[in-house]
């Protein structure tokens, strides 16, 4: 039941990005922070149609903004040079 | 153990392949040997071409799967990016360029400076200049690095009296590179939070002079036919550690006997190892090594020939990071060399004291070592000025030049 519900949010989820124009695709294996904007690798419409989970590879999208927000996938490194 | 060294010492071999430059000046400046007239010393200044400076996660073979820049020298050449590496506000400077890089979150466990811009090879000359003041003893003489006519390799000697101060001066034979080091814990980045890295970098003893230096040589300034003296300048160890504690390093001076301990000459020291341990004397974390020249010096094994008694083993390359543990009694294991080094030294139990052990190697057998503590103050070859001897502890009294022979109790000041 808690797995269904989880689909569910994620075929809302996907189907907010087609609103906006979201091509990026898995967002969850994203490793840039902004998603791959525009490069219409996207998936969404044709995942929400499905009514599958959101997985990537179908779709063409072509949105022409960044994709899914909010992914914590980069942290800062500061760098400290030291002569001993 | 020979297993893991062999997979280690790939990504080595490769990086040093990668730094044609640096291949060529470790392994011919090894070749040049001690004789009367050379010696190593300090720079007390060094400036290199700093272009990036990246962070990679690699495979087992070495090879990058992951990379994040984090600095990118803002001007367009090397000679507008030099940096002054033994210079702390020098290095600050760059600290705070960077700020906090973003980076993807991952783990990594290389870093690496580059010399040039990107698709320059070690084939291109890269700027670099060495700036110092040494003496040799058997000469009577002091140099100081400078440019001009008084100075076509890039040093002159002082005038009797005279007190100035040296110059920098152009490295020869300085071509671009990339010096790529292996950290002895791998760093996570985790989301949004910042991660310290520290990178020491140690500039002792990098830079020697001969009476016989060839400019063919990988960092040296010389008369081709290697019949005048020159200098030759190392690249500096770098030492990248995870967060913002600078690390406390510990110098030793190696000397070597094939087979008695007690027959060990502190005079014909050969070897620099630095064993890196966390702030406040705290555990070893890793080591490097790398040779020491002095008038008195035994010819170690990396070059050709060498003395069969008091050379001991070869000390070039890399420490292969994952060979480094702690032993019982507070001391590193770590190995050095790639596994074509055959002559390369292998500490089994390398105390943070003044000690003597077994070095052994990979091909050639074992040898006795004496480790001298070198005190953090002074300059390479300018200590040590007639080999006093008077006791100390420390194993000097054998003639004492380069700093070996001021006597007293404590460690070498070299």
């Amino acid at each position: 039941m808690r797995l269904r519900s989880r689909h569910w949010l994620a075929l809302v989820a996907v189907g907010t990005s087609i609103v906006v124009g979201c091509s990026s695709s898995d967002s969850s294996n994203e490793e840039t922070p902004n998603g791959s904007a525009g490069t219409g690798h996207g998936t969404a419409g044709n995942s929400a149609t499905a009514g599958s989970p959101a997985r990537a590879g179908a779709g063409n999208g072509s949105g022409p903004n960044a994709g899914a927000p909010g992914n914590h996938t980069t942290g800062m490194v500061k760098l400290n040079l030291k002569v001993k | 153990m020979n297993r893991i060294a062999n997979r280690r010492s790939l990504p080595i071999a490769r990086a040093l392949l990668g730094a044609l430059s640096l291949a060529s000046l470790a392994t011919l400046a090894s070749v040049a040997g001690a004789m009367p007239g050379e010696v190593s010393f300090t720079p007390t200044g060094l400036k290199l071409s700093v272009m990036r400076i990246v962070l990679s996660a690699t495979d087992a073979n070495g090879n990058p799967t992951s990379q994040a820049v984090l600095y990118t020298c803002p001007e367009a050449t090397e000679e507008e990016c030099l940096v002054d590496v033994t210079d702390q506000s020098a290095l600050d400077a760059i600290a705070e360029h960077v700020g906090s890089a973003v980076v993807s979150v991952g783990t990594y466990d290389t870093v690496s400076l580059e010399l040039c811009a990107s698709g320059k090879n070690g084939m291109t000359p890269a700027p670099g200049y060495v700036r110092g003041i040494f003496t040799v003893e058997s000469e009577h003489e002091t140099y100081i690095t400078a440019e001009g006519d008084d100075a076509p390799l890039g040093i002159r000697a002082l005038e009797p009296g005279e007190l100035s101060e040296p110059d920098f001066a152009k490295i020869g034979n300085w071509s671009c590179s990339t010096k790529s080091v292996h950290l002895p814990s791998p760093i996570e980045v985790s989301a949004d939070v910042a991660t310290d890295l520290t990178v020491v970098v140690d500039p002792k003893l990098i830079a020697f002079s001969t009476p016989n230096v060839s400019g063919g040589m990988g960092g040296c300034r010389g008369l081709m036919n290697g019949s005048a003296r020159g200098v030759c300048v190392s690249y500096p160890s770098l030492v990248p550690l995870v967060g913002e504690e600078t690390p406390d390093l510990e110098r030793f001076l190696i000397a070597h006997h094939k087979d008695d301990p007690d027959a060990i000459l502190d005079s014909k020291a050969n070897a620099y190892v630095v064993v890196v341990r966390s702030a406040g004397s705290g555990d070893p974390l890793t080591a490097f090594v790398r040779p020491y020249y002095s008038e008195t010096s035994a010819q170690t094994s990396s070059n050709v020939p060498y003395d069969l008694v008091y050379g001991g083993p070869g000390y070039f390359g890399e420490t292969l990071v994952s060979s480094v543990h702690v032993t019982a009694d507070g001391g590193v294991d770590f190995t050095t060399g790639g596994s074509l080094d055959g002559n390369s030294a292998i500490f089994s139990d390398f105390t943070l004291n003044d000690h003597k052990g077994v070095v052994d190697t990979r091909t050639q057998g074992t040898y006795q070592y004496h480790a001298i503590p070198i005190s953090p103050a002074g300059n390479g070859g300018e200590g040590g000025s007639s080999g006093s001897g008077a006791g100390g502890t420390s194993g000097t009294g054998e003639g004492g030049t380069s700093g070996m022979g001021e006597g007293g109790s404590g460690p070498l000041p070299v």
